[in-house]
């Protein structure tokens, strides 16, 4: 795919690309799918059609990006309107061996796109909610766990909000762990456009 | 491997073998299951549910790991194997599900070697549990529904039961299980669950 063509995706609404020539990718690199849902909870354009989001391994395979399609308030077809790169690293060895798990799901929050990392053998997991809009997807939250060492449980190490649903006025927050135990909470700011971030961007202690 | 280039569907290959990669439009992507063992090697295989070129079936693409290495190995396309309409309605939905369910009752143990692929077009329900064998995908459970008639066929138990919406219920002869092939839900289901879209 060329520069010029993957700039016209992510800049052009759903409806302008409606005609364009299809986004595609090798079905091996696909990781997960988040597509109809039968209450409608995929509709994030509000047009009563379901969207979609596709998280797959970059071509370069050394990461993740998601794929977010819209649908056209007219003829329910979609199209791909943003391509997220690098929202997570990727470790094709770990993969391999079972170690890890990726996967795009709606998230308990107003069932947006939830990417996740997770390993049910380090019980170690990164979600980062997002939140699909026609002018540029952003971040709800990211939070990262890890395991209590000696115990079969884990814990919150690093925890970023940039929006709550419902909360007016709402001010973001974030609270880090450092592995010395260190507490850090601050105000993260107003949540990034994913078009300008990537998770070498997420604080040490969130890196999954 | 190569990777060939379908760039609306999968149908305009008639079968892609399993050393073609196929290129999928993202936007003709429905589902995807992975994290499960359906080969039994220890290591997590891989399916997704694409909507075929007509738009009016899906066609399931299947990923087995290999023993040794836990690497995905592509195994080729199961055309149009169940119902789907394009563009999608809002009260459709189609998934993959990670363990087969049907007919299990309160305190059974879900079986999570086989997956179910789940389709309802309007108000027509069909769920197709398959299992992987050395010659392929078998059929080893369908369920089907419609207008308040229900039909489950187990074919490893080598049972079959209907009801229709009149309250009648029966039994049937399931025979083995089939293979999956295309348009098994239209040809090669009993034709008392026939309760799928046609043709």
């Amino acid at each position: 795919m060329s520069r010029s063509f993957l700039a016209a995706i992510l800049l052009a609404p759903a409806a302008a690309l409606a005609d364009a020539s299809p986004v595609t990718i090798a079905a091996d690199r696909i990781l997960g799918v988040y597509g109809q849902e039968e209450y409608g909870e995929n509709d994030w354009n509000g047009d009563d059609h379901s969207d979609l989001a596709v998280l797959a391994v970059s071509e370069a395979g050394d990461s993740v990006d998601l794929y977010l399609a819209t649908s056209d308030p007219g003829t329910g077809l979609r199209a791909v309107t943003e391509v997220i790169r690098a929202i997570l690293p990727y470790d094709p060895v770990s993969v391999a061996s079972g170690g890890l798990e990726y996967n795009v799901s709606p998230a308990h929050e107003g069932y947006k796109p939830e990417v996740h990392i997770s390993s049910s053998a380090t019980l170690a997991r990164t979600s980062i909610i997002t939140n699909p809009r026609v002018e540029g997807s952003g971040i709800v939250r990211i939070a990262s766990s890890r395991r209590v060492p000696g115990t079969n449980r884990a814990e919150v190490i690093c925890e970023i909000v940039f929006v709550e649903y419902g909360v007016e006025g709402f001010e973001p927050w974030a609270k880090v762990i450092a592995p010395d135990g260190t507490e850090l909470s601050y105000n993260p700011g107003p949540g990034p456009l994913l078009s300008d971030w990537n998770y070498t961007d997420l604080p040490a202690p969130c890196l999954p | 491997m190569r990777a060939i280039a379908l760039f609306v569907t999968l149908a305009s290959a008639p079968c892609a073998s399993a050393d073609e990669i196929p290129q999928i439009d993202i936007t003709r992507l429905a589902a995807e299951a992975s994290g499960q063992d359906w080969n039994g090697d220890g290591h997590a295989d891989r399916l997704l549910l694409v909507w075929s070129d007509k738009g009016d079936a899906f066609d399931a693409l299947t990923f087995i790991s290999d023993a040794a290495t836990g690497t995905l190995r592509f195994t080729g396309v199961s055309q149009a194997i169940l119902p789907a309409r394009w563009p999608l309605d809002r009260s459709d939905l189609h998934a993959v599900a990670y363990s087969s369910n049907l007919g299990c009752n309160p305190g059974c143990v879900a079986d999570y070697t086989l997956p179910g692929l789940y389709s309802k077009v309007g108000d027509t329900f069909i769920e197709i549990t398959v299992g992987w064998t050395a010659s392929g995908w078998e059929i080893a459970e369908v369920q089907t529904r419609a207008e308040g008639s229900d039909c489950v066929i187990d074919y490893r138990a080598g049972t079959a039961k209907v009801d229709w919406l009149d309250d009648t219920e029966y039994t049937i002869d399931s025979g083995p299980p089939p293979a999956l092939a295309p348009y098994w839900w239209r040809e090669g289901l009993p034709k008392e669950c026939r309760f799928a879209p046609g043709p």
